[in-house]
């Protein structure tokens, strides 16, 4: 027998992947490496993310014209019917198109007899549409979108501010990028972007524009030279706010409180150049998005500083490895004299942007280690203490659901006990690895309380020796502790920032 | 190592009934080796001995997703239990047909393995449905077979043209 049937029916492969994540558990980036036949074309994916990001919604709007729930082994007709009502809600397919072709594919998943009882229930959610019973923009489909323990948490942590985030968690992320300034200047990446007819916005940061409509990375300009990154806006404080701090310690080295720091411009680290190489550490680095910035904003500077970068698995640090070379962040000096320069130069004179010249200077490239070892445990380097730690922690992504609609259907609010205990003993771990003086900086893409203040509550209770910077960003608002952005239409992430300061007495 | 060659209906060999495996020598270990490779490059999940014109009772499956669970069963005999399930069905002496056949919902197979050392076990689900399906080859009979004779007719006719 042949291993499968080369099915060209798309709403079937749909199903497929459908179930993959709502009955083996699996994620869509689990798909996208061992089933990237399901997910190959513009369609599959729009499928496959619209379904699972309205799965619970478009599942209780079917429930209402079932008379009983399907039995396990005919689970395929039901996510079929998920893929059929989507369909008509969310995409402009006509609905008799879209019932056609999804009652055809309960015939190629071997199923002919369910075509009537497909047929009857999407025509049923067709005529609610068409009589505007079926309501599917406001809140309240928003909130059917979510399990209802997520949405029940998010509306006590965020008494005002919840209907915001729900409609933000079911809208698509924009596609933010990230300038990698030292090989390609703002203005000649603006210009390369321009001349693809590439419709941009500019942000809160310099370095980083919003794409009107999102496309393949591979295809974005200078991708292959490495000039450019995806990122979300809100993940690029990060290195700002890092870099703000490393200006303080090396102006300020040996000041005994650097306060709090009210606007914090990162102009203080070219001002000194003299000032000794720090050492800077992330501690879980891949896929290494908040290094690179990091890396790219201190050759910007000028500064050279040692950073040693750590990650618990092997293959997501060969892959931030290779992430790293495509921006040539390990590129012998010469090297990248010979490409990345001479590209930017030769963009220079072509666009006749003056600016761009300043990037021939920029050739020092700080010393960037990638180690693999687990920041929970392990002494991560023998070359002793460092001055400034990131700690991107692990956590359960609760502010990025709107990037992974399948997290939704797959987290679970046991998981969160799991992660707020690697997060503390992280931070009590990496405490000892931190010079007095030294700031460590401790970031989630999570908008639970648990994993944010209440860490770093508990962790400063039991360390004397951690006292709380403030952060100020264009985004989000001030917690008790720390800095809290949410998700927002068109905006960043929802992430969590809290800079903490090594005092020198115990 | 060596991939075989792997019979298309209507090729009247497919029809011939397969004799029992009497010895049992390094050349049957090579044999079913060289079957499992040429059954993995198709891509596919089960071979029959006939299906590459080798006319003993030998048949090699492997329905897992990693493909390293793979079977070798040698004169197995079946019995059928449960209810008949429809299955969407393809085979790889009939290339790009695929269709709807009723099988047995559970399958216990007796067979031996290369070594001659006799062995049982149960199946359900594709599994079985494989096990049936390869079974049927040995004895000279293929899917379409169960279609009806229009549906079979039109695929004989179609392969036909596309072997000549």
């Amino acid at each position: 027998m042949p291993s499968t049937k080369p099915s060209t029916n798309i709403r079937a492969q749909v199903v497929h992947g459908l179930q993959q994540i709502t009955e083996q558990g699996r994620t869509l980036d689990w798909l996208l490496e061992h089933r990237s036949n399901w997910c190959e074309t513009p369609l599959q994916r729009e499928l496959l993310y619209g379904c699972a990001r309205h799965y619970d919604a478009l599942a209780a709007t079917i429930d209402t014209y079932l008379k009983k729930p399907f039995k396990p082994k005919d689970q395929d007709i039901y996510a079929l019917m998920i893929v059929g009502a989507y369909q008509l809600i969310f995409m402009k397919t006509p609905s008799y198109a879209a019932i056609n072709e999804t009652v055809n594919a309960a015939r190629v998943l071997s199923k002919p007899w369910a075509k009537g009882l497909v047929n009857a229930v999407l025509r049923q959610i067709d005529r609610s549409i068409q009589t505007d019973e079926l309501v599917t923009s406001g809140i309240e489909w928003a909130a059917l979108c979510h399990p209802t323990w997520l949405s029940q948490k998010i509306q006590t942590q965020y008494p005002q501010r919840w209907q915001a985030v729900l409609l933000a968690n079911n809208s698509r992320a924009p596609m933010t990028l990230r300038i990698n300034t030292p090989r390609c200047s703002i203005a000649a990446y603006c210009a390369m972007l321009d001349a693809a007819g590439m419709r941009y916005q500019t942000t809160s940061l310099d370095e980083t524009v919003t794409l009107d409509q999102p496309l393949p990375a591979e295809d974005l300009p200078g991708w292959g030279e490495g000039y450019v990154s995806v990122q979300d806006l809100g993940t690029q404080f990060a290195a700002h706010l890092l870099c703000q701090h490393l200006a303080e310690q090396s102006t300020t080295a040996v000041a005994s409180e650097p306060g709090v720091p009210s606007d914090g411009t990162a102009a203080g680290i070219s001002e000194n150049p003299k000032s000794e190489p720090l050492r800077i550490l992330d501690a879980c680095t891949a896929p290494g998005g908040k290094l690179f910035h990091l890396h790219e904003r201190l050759l910007a500077k000028g500064t050279v500083h040692e950073i040693v970068a750590v990650d618990a698995i092997q293959k997501r640090l060969d892959a931030t490895e290779t992430i790293g070379k495509r921006l040539q962040h390990f590129n012998s000096p010469e090297n990248a004299d010979s490409s990345g320069n001479d590209l930017v130069g030769n963009i220079a004179k072509n666009s006749d942007l003056t600016k761009v010249g300043s990037a021939q200077t920029m050739l020092t490239i700080s010393p960037l280690q990638l180690i693999c070892g687990d920041a929970s445990q392990d002494t991560l380097t023998a070359g002793g203490e460092f001055d400034a730690i990131l700690l991107d922690a692990p956590c359960s992504g609760s502010g990025t659901l709107r990037r992974h609609p399948d997290m939704r259907l797959l987290m679970q609010p046991e998981q969160l006990t799991a992660h707020t205990e690697l997060q503390a003993a992280m931070l009590r771990n990496l405490w000892q690895q931190l010079k007095p003086g030294g700031t460590l900086l401790y970031v989630t893409c999570s908008i639970f309380a648990e994993e944010n203040d209440a860490v770093i509550e508990q962790f400063m209770a039991e360390n004397s020796t951690a006292c709380g910077l403030s952060c100020a960003l264009p985004h989000g608002e001030a917690t008790h502790l720390g800095w809290q952005i949410l998700p927002s239409l068109n905006g960043p992430d929802g992430l969590y920032f809290c800079a903490l300061y090594k005092t020198t007495q115990q | 190592m060596a991939l075989l060659n792997i019979l298309h209906h209507p090729d009247p060999r497919l029809r011939t009934v397969a004799e029992p495996v009497t010895i049992f020598d390094a050349a049957l270990q090579q044999f079913a080796e060289d079957m499992l490779e040429t059954m993995y490059a198709a891509p596919g999940i089960g071979l029959a001995a006939t299906q590459v014109n080798v006319h003993k009772k030998v048949i090699v499956i492997d329905v897992s997703e990693e493909k390293d669970t793979p079977y070798v069963f040698v004169n197995p005999t079946l019995a059928l239990f449960g209810e008949k399930i429809a299955g969407e069905e393809g085979c790889l002496s009939v290339p790009d047909y695929f269709d709807s056949v009723l099988r047995s919902e559970r399958v216990k197979v007796s067979a031996v393995n290369t070594q001659g050392e006799a062995f049982t076990m149960e199946a359900e689900g594709l599994l079985s449905i494989c096990i049936q399906h390869e079974c049927d080859h040995l004895a000279g009979r293929l899917f379409v077979d169960y279609l009806s004779t229009l549906k079979r007719n039109r695929i004989t006719k179609k392969l036909r043209q596309a072997g000549a």
